[in-house]
């Protein structure tokens, strides 16, 4: 399957494990933990829900995980990301974007044809990062496609 | 063969350590307990430190606070069950050396907040894809995460969806800076 390009309107699906403490009842809202979209890679995995017909249950492994969505428009949105020095003066900034990165034939991930990473541009530091999981967390608030079994 | 020898030591330690907080203690035991030691903290903080010895063994002034911050120990220790691959991803197991941090970190904050005559706000207690263990609290709108590495801990301030305006980040080590945080996270 080919690349296709994302368009802003497009629904993004995240897996939420349970049982990794990603969210939390406060005061009987539901909170996304940053660390729900933590990455070794600095790379989000999402899945495009239109690849997944609209379906988070696609989205899910195991079917105690849960599954948040993010707005591609609002993910792209994120344009205040910026690198500081140890003065707090600004030394680099950066865009925020989501590319399709099919996955087939790998070793370890099953096929999954609707697969997209979140990245900046240029790649970030692991501080800059925690900024943008903190947005991405934030904008999942209130988007359980499939809430989490307390 | 010294490499298996290893992992089965790990692992030896990582059954013990959650053994060892395996179990809880009820809510208000806990406030009792908090109460307790703010007293004790205060009574200090206007005495000479041998005073402090004389009256509470600082051994069961230690047990005190683990005690009263017995569920946040035992998520933390818990955290060492968890293998590779623990978030659905590729995220790495916690670090042992960073759990152990987590662990003396959070009773240093857990002093700050005692001394500041303040309450305790239980974390939310998960881990980074990198290994570190992850602190969080939610206080109306404002969230502070802390960042425990094995020998580094960093946080990150936020109040707002815009990540440079709304957030700031830095070393969460020192005394000072902890004070610092609660205090902005409970103001």
């Amino acid at each position: 399957m080919d690349k296709t390009p994302i368009t802003d309107d497009e629904v993004l699906y995240r897996r939420v494990p349970n049982d990794t403490n990603f969210c939390k009842i406060i005061d009987g809202k539901i909170e996304v933990s940053s660390q729900a979209f933590s990455d070794r890679s600095l790379r989000p995995s999402v899945d495009r829900a239109k690849l997944r017909e609209n379906d988070p249950r696609r989205t899910q492994r195991k079917p105690s995980d849960g599954v948040v969505s993010v707005a591609t428009r609002d993910v792209r949105a994120t344009s205040n990301l910026v690198q500081n020095d140890k003065d707090g003066k600004p030394i680099q900034s950066f865009t925020v974007d989501v590319e399709h990165v099919p996955i087939f034939n790998d070793p370890v991930e099953p096929n999954n044809p609707a697969h997209a990473e979140i990245y900046t541009i240029p790649m970030c530091d692991k501080k800059v990062f925690r900024k943008l999981i903190e947005r991405l967390a934030q904008l999942a608030r209130g988007r359980w496609e499939i809430e989490l079994l307390h | 063969m010294l490499q298996v020898r290893n992992v089965r030591a790990d692992d030896k330690r990582r059954d013990t350590l959650a053994t060892e907080v395996s179990s809880g203690i009820g809510e208000v035991n806990e406030k009792l307990r908090q109460s307790e030691v703010r007293s004790i903290v205060a009574f200090c903080s206007n005495r000479a430190e041998t005073l402090r010895f004389a009256l509470l063994p600082e051994t069961d002034f230690k047990k005190l606070i683990r005690e009263a911050t017995w569920d946040t120990l035992t998520a933390i220790y818990n955290l060492l069950t968890w293998r590779d691959g623990w978030n659905g991803y590729d995220a790495c197991a916690p670090k042992y050396n960073a759990v152990v941090n987590a662990d003396k970190w959070i009773e240093q904050l857990y002093l700050v907040v005692m001394s500041l005559h303040g309450n305790w706000i239980k974390p939310n207690v998960t881990a980074s894809a990198d290994g570190d263990v992850v602190f969080e609290w939610w206080h109306g709108t404002k969230k502070l995460t802390v960042y425990i590495g094995e020998q580094s801990a960093e946080y990150v301030k936020v109040w707002g969806l815009n990540t440079d305006s709304d957030m700031s980040d830095g070393d969460a080590e020192s005394i000072s800076t902890c004070r610092l945080l609660w205090l902005w996270l409970v103001s």
